[in-house]
């Protein structure tokens, strides 16, 4: 992962919301290299997951989802930033209605 | 008779008008436009070339192909900037794709292990399933039948009747007939909520997912089996038997009890089907805890495909643009990707990758299943069971056979408990004798019961407090079979076959039951009753009696079938 493929990127510590445009969010981990696993706070009709601070470099958040019937498929954007910066670039990260796995790659510069 | 009348039944459940499958489908979300001009939302894509494919990636990948073809024709991607989300989706380096490349490979990797043994878990927390034997079994421990189904494979053992004079003990197995043809067919083992990526067929979702089977057997009565004798093999005194019963089985077949689910018509888009839902998530532990396991399985594969797995580089990725352009059909967009798949699936490995690799994907798959089962329990939960019709097949020993219709509903007060309503009636089977002095109908029942989780939510052990009532009105005493051999009381004369009995009286029959169920981790539950009836079926006067039973939830043995690895 890098910044070029990376979903969301933002200065390092920011604190801020990325959301999703569909599904429920039942569980979201924070995964960084050699680094404890961090549960994630969800909130926003379970659509919205908050980044305490954003690591430097790669990290990844990984999602487990539930979605009703009819659903579209979820894209992924910035909430809201509250400390720093954050960033989704265009064209958004498509999460399919219907996985249960997804997961948002992040970098922190 | 009872046949026609019950698939009327069925045919009238699945139109019923305030049923699911009645429902239309919910309308479609305003689609929004983003920076890039592209349209988010449920758009209008073409799956057809790649959703029925042979090959298990292109039908694992198919939203994929089938976004990037759509965009490629429409002109909304045009380059690997505009077209990165899509051609990430066809990368099996990008994490995104752990699940679908999962989905590809679990079934060449013989670990389509359709049900976990995590299922076992998560009924516990359901306070609306039946546990055990039906409430007309000579051994349950429950007086009144319960709305839920089972899961896979359940069994229990109950001892103590509640409503019969017969203290008997026994067996039940309950199955789902989707979780069955699932588990036989290999079908899509955790398809359960119909999405893109996972379509039940209408088959599977309005026939085989509702219904559920079980199969009670007495355990104390022996089986036997009327034969015609050939001479008197000893005595003096010449005595004509011409029949004589001999015994056939240890346990006897009691009854076979199929019941199907209808559930609440619920619009997923309104507003108070979303608060429903918002809170049967929030109060679904089985939910939170299948859901750790599935990030924990899913990781495992994900970081096994980051470091083995090819990036689709800047060269492949211009490659798969080239053959979407060229051909807008799909297929050669479905070709190439299929190569590329088949290059990683073909490269050398150790055998201890592989193993590694396949043990970790039969773990997600499990994790998944077990996920895919709390989700649909919470789905259901926030829509409600409408009610459950419940047909029975009852041959008690030495009692005419029965067919027993029901009709259960139950509503949840969430935290304050939660209230089953029984209506039943029951008619004799098979030809009555001439001459009978009773009808067809043998009775009619109505039942409640209120349970409440005592202690223990969201612990791995529960108990739950079960308060029941149950009124039976019978225009006829209970009718007894005469055993052919029998003799009459103090003779060796030997009583004619066929000939039946009164026993017991006619009118009302009254049960109030007190229980406790302990319910631990790993499926098994312990029922624990005390109940009172004015008399029973078969005798008259009060009785006082103690029920006790034991359930476990086989769910784990879909792996025997399935090939996977076990649990």
């Amino acid at each position: 992962m890098s910044l070029e493929t990376s979903n969301i990127y933002g200065t390092i510590g920011a604190n801020f919301t990325f959301t999703l445009s569909a599904g429920t969010i039942i569980l979201a981990q924070l995964h960084v290299t050699n680094q404890p696993v961090i549960t994630l706070a969800v909130g926003g009709n379970n659509r919205e997951v908050t980044i305490p601070s954003l690591p430097s470099g790669d990290s990844l958040v990984e999602l487990a989802l539930t979605w009703l019937p009819g659903e579209p498929n979820a894209f992924v954007d910035i909430g809201t930033v509250t400390t720093g910066t954050a960033t989704a670039p265009d064209p958004k990260a498509r999460i399919n209605d219907g996985s249960t796995f997804g997961a948002v790659k992040l970098f922190g510069k | 008779m009872t046949k026609i009348t019950a698939g009327m039944i069925l045919v009238a459940l699945l139109n019923f008008p305030g049923s699911a499958f009645s429902q239309t489908p919910p309308t479609e979300k305003p689609s929004r436009t983003t920076a890039t001009g592209r349209t988010q939302g449920d758009e209008q894509v073409d799956r057809s070339f790649c959703e029925n494919d042979k090959r298990s990636e292109i039908r694992a990948f198919c939203e994929n192909l089938a976004q990037l073809q759509s965009h490629v024709n429409n002109d909304t991607v045009s380059n690997l900037e505009n077209g990165k989300t899509d051609l990430d989706g066809l990368d099996l380096h990008d994490p995104n794709n752990t699940e679908y490349y999962v989905i590809a490979i679990r079934g060449k990797l013989a670990t389509n292990t359709a049900i976990s043994s995590l299922l076992q878990d998560f009924g516990q927390s359901r306070p609306d399933q039946q546990l055990g034997a039906s409430s007309n079994a000579s051994g349950t421990t429950s007086l009144v039948s319960k709305a839920g189904s089972a899961e896979l494979l359940d069994f229990a053992l109950n001892t103590g009747a509640v409503t019969q004079s017969v203290n008997g003990t026994t067996a039940t197995l309950n199955t789902n007939l989707d979780h069955v043809f699932r588990l036989i067919t290999g079908n899509h083992p955790d398809c359960i909520v119909a999405t893109k990526i996972c379509k039940p067929g209408w088959f599977q979702t309005h026939v085989l997912n509702p219904t559920n089977i079980s199969a009670t057997i007495d355990l104390a009565q022996q089986s036997s089996k009327t034969t015609a004798t050939s001479g008197q093999a000893s005595g003096t005194t010449p005595t004509q038997v011409n029949n004589a019963s001999i015994p056939t089985g240890s346990g006897r077949l009691s009854g076979i009890t199929t019941r199907y689910q209808v559930m609440n018509k619920f619009d997923p888009r309104s507003d108070a089907f979303q608060e429903k839902w918002k809170t049967a998530v929030a109060d679904s532990s089985g939910l939170k805890g299948a859901a750790a396991s599935l990030l924990s399985g899913f990781d495992e594969v994900r970081q096994m495909l980051e470091t083995s797995a090819p990036p689709l580089d800047a060269k492949a990725r211009n490659g798969m643009l080239d053959k979407a352009r060229l051909d807008k059909t799909g297929k050669a967009l479905a070709d190439a990707f299929a190569a590329y798949f088949e290059n990683f699936e073909n490269a050398p490995q150790s055998a201890t990758d592989f193993q590694k690799l396949a043990a970790a994907v039969s773990q997600a798959t499990q994790y998944q299943t077990a996920f895919r089962q709390a989700w649909s329990d919470t789905l259901a939960a926030a829509a409600g069971t409408l009610f459950t019709f419940e047909y029975s097949f009852e041959q008690p020993l030495n009692q005419p056979k029965s067919h027993d219709m029901k009709l259960i509903y139950a509503y949840n007060f969430e935290s304050m408990g939660m209230l089953t309503f029984n209506g039943a009636f029951s008619l004799y089977g098979g030809a009555i004798p001439a001459g009978a002095k009773y009808g067809r109908i043998h009775d009619g029942q109505i039942s409640g019961e209120y349970d409440r989780t005592l202690s223990g939510k969201n612990k791995s052990i529960q108990t739950q407090l079960s308060l029941a009532g149950y009124w039976q009105y019978q225009p006829d005493p209970s009718v007894l079979n005469i055993p052919a051999g029998t003799v009459a009381p103090g003779t060796t004369i030997p009583l004619p076959n066929g000939t039946q009995e009164f026993v017991g009286t006619a009118g009302s029959l009254w049960v109030a039951q007190a229980k406790i169920t302990i319910k631990a981790s790993g499926g098994i539950n312990i029922p624990l009753g005390v109940s009172w009836s004015n008399k029973t079926d078969l005798l008259q006067g009060n009785k006082i009696g103690a029920q006790v039973g034991i359930s476990y939830n086989f769910s784990s043995l879909a792996g025997l079938f399935s090939g996977g690895g076990g649990n």
